[in-house]
This record gives structure tokens, sequence and C-alpha cells, in this order.
């Protein structure tokens, strides 16, 4: 506000809306008539104002008359204080109640920091680079797949067939999409699984 | 158990606390005062009592927040729900309208924060609110364009300005029941509805395209004007 007078426009907005003493108004209603800036500023806010009386006598729709919201409260109540005084479920905690208590907060954390474990091991083990083992024989994929990434190994364990799946056309395809070396010289599929997919998985029971 | 005259239950009329038509707030207060005391010692009974008094202007001061009668409904139920779990929080030196209106205010506004932060208002407000010309009615648009003039410049307006201008200038509670409902002093109430008042005008005078009228110190005169 520009007025000189200190929170003149603060006066004016409660004075304007019956929020003032009778005499604090007269003394407004005064200064406005000899303040031009107050006037314009006494005279838009009375136009606001009236819009918004306007507004308030717009009454919302509520209740329907003759209906009450007490039998369903009520109703409610009985429904919770029988909950109440029902036994408890084996965790202490009752349905109704209307905040879980600490163990159903905390319950989850178990389960997110197994998650997030798995989560983790997950992306290490993407992340480690795969060196081929000089143990590691190179006929363990199937004749004719692919030579890159044929005789790859993680922690001197083929993952050939890992890298593969059988696509529509009876193809074996690499299973990444970005190593594309595996795409043209993909060998259709003869309905036998090499070797390797056979034996079992022995590098999952390796200790490291 | 304690009995109560019919005067004693009849429904608020104007702001807070509740004047049946058998007296001023004293008596209200008395009224309400006696039934909580038995709401407390488990009259479910005297309870239904407050809801019956005091769930119109409820609904009420719900819908003025929120728009749609079914969710102010709902959130007045819960509100009584919620007084009735906290009755033994309850102060009974103070007046219980202020206090369950300050339940159902928080509820109302709590809804809404969350509403807002999951980005419902952004997707339904518009869709939902407007209403359409009801041809019983002669001309409504008038009151349409009005309601949702007045409603859209409302949203627009900070939430802690908006909650006083809403509860005094379209529910009529005085500033000394506002103070007690959003639990702050009286002086801040004040300083809330006038900046809230000059707020919505600029807003007003912006929306119908007039120059928002400001005060020139120029043209202002030496007259002190009184401290309220």
């Amino acid at each position: 506000m520009n007025c000189r007078i200190p929170d003149a426009e603060l006066e004016l907005a409660l004075a304007v809306g019956g929020d003032a003493d009778p005499e604090t108004r007269a003394r407004i209603l005064r200064h406005v008539e000899t303040c031009e800036s107050c006037r314009r500023a006494w005279q838009a806010l009375e136009q606001s104002q009236a819009a918004l009386q306007r507004a308030a006598r717009l009454a919302p729709p509520e209740l329907p008359p003759g209906e009450s919201l007490a039998a369903c409260v009520l109703h409610r109540i009985a429904r919770l204080a029988s909950a109440q005084a029902a036994p408890r479920t084996p965790t202490g905690w009752s349905p109704l109640e209307p905040h879980a208590p600490p163990s159903m907060v905390l319950g989850w954390i178990p389960s997110a920091l197994l998650a997030a474990a798995s989560i983790m091991l997950l992306v290490y083990s993407a992340a480690t680079p795969m060196a081929p083992a000089p143990s590691a024989p190179a006929a363990r994929s199937p004749a004719g797949v692919a030579d890159a990434g044929r005789g790859s190994t993680f922690r001197g364990v083929s993952i050939d067939h890992l890298l593969r799946h059988v696509n529509r056309e009876g193809h074996l395809v690499p299973i990444h999409p970005g190593v594309s070396d595996f795409g043209p010289r993909a060998t259709p599929f003869n309905g036998v699984l090499p070797q390797s997919d056979l034996q079992p998985v022995q590098w999952l029971s390796r200790s490291y | 158990m304690t009995t109560f005259a019919m005067s004693d239950l009849r429904e608020p009329e104007v702001g807070l606390p509740s004047g049946g038509a058998s007296g001023g707030p004293v008596e209200a207060a008395i009224a309400d005062a006696r039934l909580v005391d038995a709401a407390r010692q488990g009259d479910r009974d005297a309870f239904g009592h407050l809801v019956t008094r005091y769930e119109r202007r409820l609904v009420s001061v719900i819908l003025r927040f929120v728009h749609d009668v079914e969710l102010a409904r709902d959130l007045a139920q819960e509100t009584f729900l919620k007084a009735y779990q906290r009755l033994d929080q309850f102060d009974p030196s103070r007046r219980f309208g202020p206090w369950l209106f300050r339940i159902g205010v928080n509820q109302t506004l709590d809804y809404l924060r969350r509403r807002s932060r999951r980005g419902w208002i952004s997707l339904f407000t518009d869709a939902g609110t407007e209403r359409q010309p009801d041809p019983a009615v002669p001309d409504p648009r008038e009151r349409i364009d009005l309601e949702q003039e007045v409603r859209l410049i409302l949203d627009m307006i900070p939430e802690k300005y908006r909650t006083v201008l809403v509860l005094r200038d379209l529910e009529n509670f005085s500033s000394s029941e506002i103070a007690a409902i959003l639990h702050r002093k009286e002086a801040t109430i004040r300083w809330r509805l006038a900046e809230a008042r000059n707020r919505f005008q600029k807003l007003w005078e912006r929306r119908r395209g007039a120059p928002v009228a400001t005060i020139d110190p120029a043209e202002s005169t030496e007259d002190e004007l009184p401290n309220s």
C-alpha cells in the first residue's frame, strides 16, 4: 500500500467488512473523503466485499431436511467400541483402530533391507567385468552360436546359456539387445538344449 | 442419567456457540457442556444430540472448502468420530463448538493438502464442481458464475488467508470464534483477515479486467487512521 498512513490498507479492509468499531469506522470514512487514493481503494474493497457477501448468501447445499448424520456416527462409535472390546489379533492390532501401531509401521524394514541387498547384489554382478577364464572350455556353447560372448565366464563359469533364448523363428538369440554380435550369426534351434544348459548350475553353490 | 430439555438440543443457527431458541450463547454453551459431560460418562445419546446440534453448520463450513456434498458429509462424520475419540482431551472450561470446528477445519485442510499433493485437484476439480444450469431455476447462470468466480479466486489465495476469509465472510464467524477455531491470537486473525480481503480484492479486479486500486502516497492526507 502506498498511502503515507501506516497500515491504511489493513484498516480499510477491516472496516469495509464491519470488523472495526464504530468510532474507528467513522474516522476511516472521514479519511476516505479527503484522500483520493484511499477512496478508490475503499470503493474497490466494497465491490469485492459485496461479491463475497452475495456468494455467502448462496448457501451451499447441505443436509436435506430431516436427514441426520447422528445415526451413522453413533453406529460407527458402537462398532469401534465393540472392536476395541473384542480380542486382539495376534499382532495386537485391531483393524478398526485409527492408527497402526509401531510394529505395523516398522514391519516393512526387514523386507526392504532384504530387497535392497538383492538389488545391490544384482547391480554388482552386472557391473563386474566378464573376463574369460583360461580353464573355461569354449565348447560349452552349441555349435554355430555366435562367437561374440562365447565362452564368456562369470568368475570362471560359463554364462553362455544365460545370454541366449530361443526367438519365434527358433533361433538362439541373445537376451541382451545391446549384444548385436549374436544376432546375425544365430543358428536355428534344433530342439536340443546345449549340454551346458542341462548341467546343474554349480557356481551357485560355490563360495566366493 | 442426565436429561435434556428440548430447548437445549436445538440446532445452532448462526455462529458459535450455538444459540437455540431458548437463549443466547451462554445457555447454549451450558447445554453443550452438559451434553459433553454426559457423553464422557458413556452416554452415546448425549453425543448424538451434539451431532444433531452441530452437523448442519459443520457440513456447511466443510462445503465451503471442498464443494462436494458427499465428501463434506464424510468429512463431517469423521470429524464427529474423531471428536468422540478425543472427548477426554476436551477442556470442559472451554466451549465445545470451536473445539469441534477446529477438528473439522483441520481435517478438511489436511484432506485438501493430501489431495493436492497427489495432484487430484488439477485433474478433477474443474470437472467435478462445475454445475450445469438447472432448468427448474429461472436463470441460474449468474449464480453459478458468481459461485465459480469467487471459488476460483479463493483457490488462488494462500491457505492461511483463505481459511480466515471463508470462515469470516462466507460463514459469518466472528474474529474471536475464528481465533478459537484456528487456535491463533485474535490479532493474528484480524491481520490475516485484512490481508485476505485485500488479496481477494486485487484478484477480483484482475479477473474483471479493471485496474487494481492502489493508494497513491502523494494524494494521501496527513489524517491519522486510528489503531483498532
